[in-house]
């Protein structure tokens, strides 16, 4: 499994380099210890940076900053090239760099698994001090961020991401139309 | 240890040194007070010379002069220096180093001595008096001599005075302010090391921090923390590799690039969404309307239509079926002329035009076989023969029915018959719905089973919500049954997508005229016959206009109506004028409409 999931990260590298690059900034501002920022390397590491493992406010932080402006940058790159592409079927070479792009980011915004379960930790678990409204709130970007870190650990992501390009444009055009 | 010991001899030294400090000071002083006398012996040596060998004195003072004026600039700079070492640092070392080159300058201030040569014995009296003569000269010169002498004298003794008062000054400085704050400061980390040191050496390896390996991980944060303080300090702010300052950059440049193209196509896409909505919603006309005016828009842009908005189109008039054929092959022949339709890609264009070449070549056959006859069943034998006949071709079954249908109904045959042939079309040919649908629900009305004509209304309101002829056969069948609430509420329907219609406004005058309400009437009857688009609707639509204008008194617009009909003007309208019949017995009975009969 892992080896997919390095071949998946090496083929969506943009994502992967920017998502590493997001949770270094992210770590910095959080002042949380950083050991290893390569973001390319064959191992479960690739795509991210090694860092301390933290726990409370900053565990949610660390996976969702990341995720949030990923997703951001990835929905601004992906829009003009799936409307070009899957909605005006115009083909031409931006779009198709853009789509590559915008399903890089799409691929690599989800957390590592061992943040991911940190923050599950740290809102759910036992000794969680998360107040009950925190719970609530955060139960649908927390849940999203789990099932994603949970499908990017089989490299799964790489196809969800092509299905949202895909239907993006049938998406917006519903709320357009 | 050793760092306390160094640290603790540092303290020592510098104590030591503010001492030796006093003690260059003291030295310093006397080195000044020493310098003097040894520069009034120069002076008192200088003067016992004066009576022996006057030239040659003379000739020496000026050479004395001369080392006086190049000792100054080396006076000066050294003078320079000892003021600078003596207001940068407070070092005691530096201050001796600085005593030391003062004591230098001092020295280098110092005058030589000039070499006095022994008085000769054996001069001659002549030249005594010569001597004698010059004697005083050599007095007067000697006398400018030590003038110019003291004054030297004078100004090294000044600039030296200057020196010792800033001496004076630094040491004072120094006592003032003992530096025994940042003794004890160096004292408190010097222990502080010491304890670490201490600990370094009982810690076990796992205890060890990950990164330096020399320092206890710092187990105050927490258990597992692999780190000792300083380096989680340091890691807290590892920095950024340059390749990843690359990173943001090109990212934004990205996000720069897909704004633009966002920008250039966003217009086009919410025309295109909306238009897909309008197909959505059943809408089809308007969808139409909708993908027409984003083609010339993009033609006038000079911008390229995509192949999915083209496909869309194409797609749009294979749904509104027979009605739109003629509009489907003139929109596949601009845009899709030159391109192969046999591909993949084009394959909805391909069974588009399949569908109407079906069409057409039925088509062409019934047009002959209608020249040749003149009742239904001619028309029948003659259509199945030329059929049979062409063994090459294969005809759509639904299609060969559908005209068989047609034929009926132009020639008035058995409804029953007509019924047959479409209900054989529906099974043979269902892609074909745009033509058997309709008919069968204006059939099912005729037949007066309403039932049946809802269901087909239904169907064709699923495929196209703005197919108007299925709200006025609702409004007709419920009109007939006596529910004018529903016959309305079908009317206002249908008024809803389009209030010019001449149909819906020609049945809404028929609710308003049946409830007694002439006057609101005639404005329905009127628009109707202002919209007629058929000749048949034209002549029904001119009798109610008649009508309502006579139930209205308006004699003006009746008379009109009456000399622009002529022998058209009703049977069913002059019996309701006369009298002879209500406007129920027309218009809730039988046909349930003005006839001709």
């Amino acid at each position: 499994m892992e080896m997919i999931y390095t071949i998946v990260k090496y083929i969506t590298f943009p994502g992967a380099v920017f998502k590493a690059f997001l949770e270094h900034l992210t770590c910095r501002l959080y002042e949380i210890p950083v050991e290893d920022i390569r973001s390319l390397q064959p191992n479960e590491l690739c795509g991210h940076v090694e860092h301390e493992l933290v726990k409370g406010r900053k565990s949610f932080g660390v996976c969702f900053m990341p995720f949030i402006l990923s997703l951001l940058c990835g929905l601004l790159v992906i829009t003009p090239a799936t409307i070009n592409v899957f909605y005006f079927g115009k083909y031409n070479i931006i779009s198709f760099f853009l789509l590559y792009f915008g399903i890089s980011f799409f691929t690599n915004m989800f957390p590592m698994m061992e943040d991911a379960c940190s923050m599950w930790e740290s809102l759910y678990g036992e000794e969680s001090t998360a107040s009950m409204s925190s719970k609530i709130l955060l139960a649908i970007p927390a849940g999203i961020m789990y099932a994603g870190a949970l499908l990017e650990n089989f490299g799964i992501t790489l196809l969800t991401s092509i299905a949202f390009a895909f239907g993006l444009p049938y998406i917006l055009a519903s709320f357009v139309g | 240890m050793s760092d306390i010991n160094q640290k603790k001899s540092e303290g020592e030294s510098t104590d030591a040194t503010q001492k030796e400090n006093k003690t260059t000071s003291n030295a310093k002083k006397e080195a000044t007070t020493a310098s003097k006398p040894k520069k009034t012996e120069n002076k008192t040596s200088s003067s016992g010379t004066k009576k022996k060998s006057a030239p040659k004195k003379e000739q020496q003072a000026k050479a004395d002069v001369n080392e006086k004026k190049q000792a100054e600039p080396a006076k000066k700079q050294t003078k320079k220096e000892s003021q600078e070492t003596a207001s940068q640092d407070k070092a005691p070392a530096k201050k001796q180093t600085q005593s030391k080159a003062k004591k230098d300058a001092t020295k280098a201030e110092k005058p030589k001595k000039p070499k006095q040569e022994e008085p000769k014995e054996d001069a001659q009296p002549k030249a005594e008096k010569d001597v004698a003569d010059t004697t005083d000269e050599v007095e007067v010169a000697e006398k400018a001599f030590v003038e110019r002498d003291e004054e030297l004298i004078s100004q090294e003794l000044k600039e030296l005075e200057n020196i010792k008062n800033l001496v004076q000054e630094e040491v004072n400085k120094i006592l003032e302010n003992p530096e025994t704050g940042d003794w004890n400061e160096l004292v408190k980390t010097a222990r502080q090391e010491i304890k670490e040191a201490k600990e370094a050496e009982n810690i076990d390896e796992d205890d060890l921090c990950e990164v330096c390996g020399e320092r206890a991980r710092d187990t105050s944060i927490s258990q597992s923390n692999p780190y000792c303080s300083e380096c989680r300090e340091l890691m807290k702010k590892h920095p950024f590799k340059f390749s990843e300052i690359f990173t943001p950059i090109i990212v934004v440049a990205i996000l720069f690039l897909s704004s633009w193209q966002l920008s250039q196509e966003w217009g086009t896409f919410s025309n295109v969404a909306k238009a897909e909505a309008l197909v959505k919603d059943k809408k089809l006309y308007s969808a139409v309307t909708a993908y027409d005016e984003i083609n010339t828009q993009l033609k006038v842009n000079q911008k390229v239509i995509g192949k999915k908005i083209l496909e869309n189109q194409v797609e749009l008039y294979n749904k509104l079926g027979a009605e739109y054929y003629e509009n489907t092959e003139k929109f596949i022949s601009k845009y899709y002329s030159g391109q192969n339709l046999d591909s993949f890609s084009n394959r909805k264009v391909k069974d588009a035009m399949t569908t109407m070449e079906e069409f057409d070549k039925v088509y062409e056959v019934v047009a002959t076989s209608f020249q040749s006859v003149k009742d239904y069943k001619s028309f029948v034998k003659s259509f199945d023969e030329t059929i049979k006949k062409d063994k090459d071709e294969t005809y759509d079954k639904g299609l060969i029915e559908y005209w068989k249908y047609y034929a009926a109904l132009a020639f008035e045959e058995n409804k029953e018959v007509q019924l047959e042939h479409l209900k054989k079309m529906e099974k043979a040919s269902p892609q074909y719905s745009s033509l058997y649908l309709p008919s069968l629900a204006e059939l099912y009305l005729n037949m007066k089973d309403y039932d049946n004509m809802f269901k087909y209304c239904n169907a064709l309101d699923s495929i196209n919500y703005e197919n108007l002829n299925t709200k006025a056969y609702r409004a007709i069948a419920y009109r007939l049954q006596g529910n004018f609430a529903k016959a309305t509420k079908s009317v206002k329907d249908g008024l809803e997508i389009k209030s010019t219609d001449g149909n819906l406004n020609h049945q809404m005058a028929i609710i308003l005229l049946i409830e007694g309400k002439p006057k609101e009437a005639l404005q329905y009857a009127k628009t109707a016959y202002d919209n007629s688009t058929e000749q048949y609707m034209y002549t029904s639509n001119a009798n109610l206009y008649a009508l309502c204008a006579h139930l209205c008194n308006d004699s003006d617009t009746y008379t009109k109506m009456e000399e622009t009909l002529g022998n058209q003007l009703s049977n069913d309208v002059i019996s309701i004028i006369e009298g002879s019949k209500t406007l129920e017995d027309v218009f809730q009975k039988g046909e349930g409409d003005i006839t001709w009969k």
